[in-house]
């Protein structure tokens, strides 16, 4: 895996000129002119959640590797503080987002309702599936990836036997002390999981959760990585970053829980002051595109497009295995939820 | 002081042609400058706390959201469980040492000092992360290192509680007490130890009897400092106090900022925090000023105790504290930045230079926050020495009319909390009509503002050492009060200025509070990035960079000790 990124990045300064050459030729006919609008710009600023800081590096730098010129500033953190900086941006007048993709759909539409979002219809609209299509019907944000919610497991501590099947499953008391969740007031992922625990099992769920002395990261990716660590041995995390971390030779697996993976479709929008407003358009067709889907499919991603093929371990989304929330249930659960999580668990 | 120069015979007639007086103009450009720094920012959290966000105009319903909700009364008492645990774990970890350094014959008292210096450079979130790798409850090595030998699954120590959060920041933090307490111990004379012992007492009871009590006020007086540094921290409770489920005054003051932010909440919540420590810095000015009679000066005779078998158990504390503090997490730190998976034993396959790779070449995020952090340190402690200097001198020399009003001014900052000037300037500067919000000029200014008290202070002692009579040599011969500034006075003090320099520089490059509701992604510096990317859980890196930051900063220290001695960082006045 190192080696393999190191000789790729050495291959790739190597053949810089030809490589540019190339991406220019191979471009999408219709993206050109839009490259051309976007080259003098020579960069973009994108806020991002629904993925793990280092893929969102590598995904700014594919898309600087087919539209050489336009450099990415990548900020990531978890939902509820990307957006706070996005409105303390907003707040004290300065632009500095581009591009918004968040893993919880209330923000963006509450940027719409506020009249901060810039309209837009993406020429690659049509090309992702179905269901990830027409999020919003005024084109103001687009479904752009989607990732499910799943049981993690430390493979080192924990059988496959005795993981976990389905979430009221967490709540064994052999877990006590041993089990990892995100928080709801920073994570957008786990915000909409808690939404559909408490639709599903009542708030019982987390007064039984509080019981488990559950570690409480703020990140949803932390629940993996500490799982990994074994430093608890189940959680509720990310299926993506765990099988990433698996694939690193951490001890972790994933379950695909018999009552449902939480699937966490997240949008991205243009920000209607953003500095870089042809680069942020063209960003929006990276994102869309099949590129960024093949990259990050590589990265156990849950494909939003038809014609990429999900890696082996990556659990297809059927209609029995899947749990997801409505915009309507986001936009006004999630933050009543965090609030009621911070009242039971006392942060 | 102009009087002065005026009878000197001679003098007037000297001088070509009537000078313009330029110390006016100086002083109103700083007094103008600290109205910017200091007055403005801090007004805001008087006038905020009691307007209406909405309609303006005054209210107290700030005020009264934030005394009826729970969980904010919660995190309030919290915090002082916090500090108060917190203060009496430095003592202990403080004391023994500085009276073992300053007044016996304990062997391995170079070594001590290293100790309190390594626990000075290494940053709080830095030494929090090693704690977590080390006292996980279940993954952490000591905890497997007990599970190992024993069979016992029950964790030893459990860094994710109120007690562990206390121990850590304690850790950082004794360092205060121990500077105090040596001080204290140094100006006590052995006199009154010997007389003790003439009576009849032993070690332990002259200790106890006469030591102590002669350095009991210095020592409540640094507690009062500890309990503050522990009421305005941030960086340890976002790293601990959240997985340990215990809400803090500094967590919940954030949780203000989540959109939509209530900026008017922050400033109320944040008013009982500044009058706590308004109140406690009152105090311990009172403590230090009543009661050390017997602490006066530097005249008697200052034998060594000789405390025979005590010595060893005294030596014993030391390296424990040092191991600690020190050894511990800075090797966890460094093992871990050269691990594939910080859990597994470090053995040859887990070896990796990737995180390094990943840090230095691959993540351009890193690389900015770096060099944005030695921008803003370098420009943050050069701004602070030349203006703590220039105040200094116009205060010290009586320059001005109402000097004493710049040194008060100078000064308040210290009674505000790092993370609540935050929000003052937050709510001064970030918006409209400067909109300097994601602007390093922002983070220099904050930091300015932050830390001119010490450098104030220091340069003050500095210049007060000076005999008047060099710059009226200067005077007499015709050079004006900027030459005999920049060509006498700088260079007699140059060993103090260099020294508040590196202080203020170290400072800034780990500041974390005062950065917290400052920082957008361009002007991010390795504190704020440490803790955003603290947030996924991936201490690999994270290691990776602390260790680069300790080795720039202890590089830096190396130096200024290698120009002014060593115990440059460690004097305060």
């Amino acid at each position: 895996m190192k080696r393999r990124t190191f000789l790729m990045t050495t291959a790739a300064a190597a053949a810089l000129l030809p490589l540019a050459a190339n991406a220019a030729s191979h471009m999408d006919e219709k993206i050109a002119p839009l490259y051309e609008a976007a080259k003098p710009e020579g960069e973009i600023t994108w806020y991002v959640v629904p993925m793990d800081s280092e893929t969102a590096e590598r995904v700014g730098q594919k898309f600087t590797e087919l539209y050489p010129g336009i450099k990415v500033n990548v900020v990531r953190s978890t939902a509820t503080v990307a957006f706070q900086k996005l409105n303390q941006d907003i707040d004290s007048g300065v632009a500095n987002c581009d591009v918004l993709t968040t893993s919880n759909v209330a923000h963006a539409e509450d940027l719409k309702s506020r009249d901060l979002l810039l309209k837009y219809a993406p020429m690659r609209k049509g090309e992702a599936l179905a269901a990830f299509q027409g999020a919003d019907p005024d084109d103001f944000y687009h479904i752009t990836t989607a990732g499910p919610m799943g049981i993690v497991y430390n493979t080192d501590l924990v059988s496959e036997a005795e993981a976990p099947k389905n979430w009221p499953d967490l709540l064994d008391p052999k877990w006590k002390g041993k089990l990892a969740i995100g928080h709801p007031g920073f994570s957008g992922y786990v915000g909409i999981w808690a939404v559909k625990m408490e639709e599903l099992y009542g708030w019982d769920y987390f007064d039984k959760l509080l019981e488990q002395d559950p570690y409480i990261g703020r990140s949803s990716i932390d629940v993996v990585t500490t799982t990994a660590a074994g430093e608890t041995a189940v959680g509720a995390g990310p299926m993506t970053s765990a099988l990433i971390s698996a694939e690193k030779g951490n001890p972790m697996a994933t379950i695909v829980p018999t009552d449902g993976m939480v699937i966490i479709t997240s949008p991205s929008c243009i920000l209607k002051n953003a500095p870089h407003p042809e680069a942020a358009k063209l960003f929006m067709e990276f994102l869309l595109g099949k590129e960024i889907a093949e990259l990050t499919v590589d990265q156990f991603s849950t494909p939003i497009r038809g014609d990429v093929t999900p890696r082996e371990g990556v659990a297809p989304l059927t209609e029995d295995n899947v749990i997801t929330a409505t915009k309507e249930q986001i936009i006004d659960g999630v933050s009543v939820t965090a609030e009621k999580f911070r009242d039971t668990f006392g942060i | 002081m102009t009087e002065q120069a005026t009878t000197i015979p001679g003098e007037r007639t000297r001088r070509r042609a009537p000078r313009f007086d330029w110390t006016f103009v100086v002083f109103a450009l700083l007094a103008l400058l600290l109205v910017v720094l200091v007055v403005s920012p801090l007004s805001r959290l008087v006038i905020e706390s009691f307007t209406h966000p909405k309609e303006g105009g005054f209210t107290l319903q700030n005020f009264v959201d934030v005394f009826t909700r729970q969980r904010y009364l919660t995190a309030y008492w919290h915090t002082l469980q916090l500090a108060g645990v917190t203060v009496a774990m430095s003592v202990f970890m403080a004391l023994p040492m500085a009276f073992a350094v300053s007044r016996t014959d304990t062997p391995g008292r170079g070594m001590m000092f290293f100790a309190v210096l390594g626990a000075f450079i290494i940053p709080p979130f830095l030494g929090a992360i090693g704690w977590i790798l080390l006292a996980g409850p279940n993954a952490g090595w000591i905890n497997r290192l007990w599970e190992g030998l024993t069979g016992y699954e029950e964790p030893l120590v459990n860094i994710f509680s109120m007690w562990g959060l206390a121990f850590v920041i304690a850790l950082n933090v004794f360092p205060l007490i121990f500077i105090f307490a040596t001080s204290a111990f140094d100006l006590i004379s052995s006199e009154m130890e010997e007389a003790a012992a003439i009576h009849g007492a032993g070690p332990l009871r002259t200790t106890w009897l006469i030591t102590l009590p002669l350095a009991l006020p210095a020592v409540l007086g640094a507690c009062m400092l500890v309990f503050l540094e522990t009421i305005a921290l941030y960086g340890t409770p976002a790293l601990i106090a959240i997985p340990a489920r215990f809400n803090v005054a500094t967590t919940q003051l954030t949780t203000f900022f989540e959109y939509p932010a209530r900026i008017e909440l922050a400033m109320a919540f944040s008013v009982p925090l500044v009058l706590v420590t308004i109140v406690l810095l009152a105090a311990q000015r009172l403590m230090l000023r009543g009661g050390t009679v017997a602490v006066s000066g530097k005249g008697g005779a200052r034998e060594p105790m000789k405390i025979g078998r005590w010595r060893y158990v005294l030596l014993a504390h030391g390296i424990l504290v040092m191991l600690l503090a020190v050894v511990l997490p800075a090797v966890i730190l460094v093992t871990t930045s050269f691990s594939v998976a910080w859990a597994k034993p470090f053995t040859f396959d887990n070896m990796t230079l990737q995180n390094f790779h990943e840090i230095l070449f691959e993540q351009q995020t890193v690389r900015d926050a770096i060099w944005n952090t030695y921008k803003v340190a370098f420009s943050g402690a050069t701004i602070c020495t030349v203006l703590g200097f220039m105040i200094a001198y116009m205060v010290i020399r009586k320059m001005v009319p109402m000097a004493s009003i710049l040194a008060f001014l100078t000064v308040s900052p210290v009674a505000v909390p790092g993370i609540v000037l935050a929000i003052c300037f937050y709510a001064a500067y970030a918006g409209p009509p400067l909109s300097m919000y994601g602007s390093s000029l922002l983070l220099i200014v904050a930091f300015v503002t932050r830390f001119l008290p010490i450098a104030f202070v220091s340069l003050s002692s500095g210049v007060r050492s000076m005999n008047p009579e060099l710059e009226e040599a200067v005077r007499i011969h015709g050079g004006g009060r900027f030459r005999a500034l920049t060509e006498v006075v700088a260079p007699v003090l140059k060993k103090n200025l260099l020294g508040v320099w590196i202080l203020v520089f170290v400072i800034c490059s780990r500041e974390l509070s005062t950065a917290i509701f400052l920082s957008s992604h361009n002007n991010r510096v390795i504190s704020i990035l440490t803790l955003d990317l603290s947030e996924q859980g991936e201490y690999e890196n994270l290691a990776a960079m602390g260790v680069l930051l300790l080795v720039i900063t202890t590089a830096v220290v190396a130096i200024g000790m290698r120009f002014l001695g060593r115990d440059f960082m460690l004097r305060r006045n």
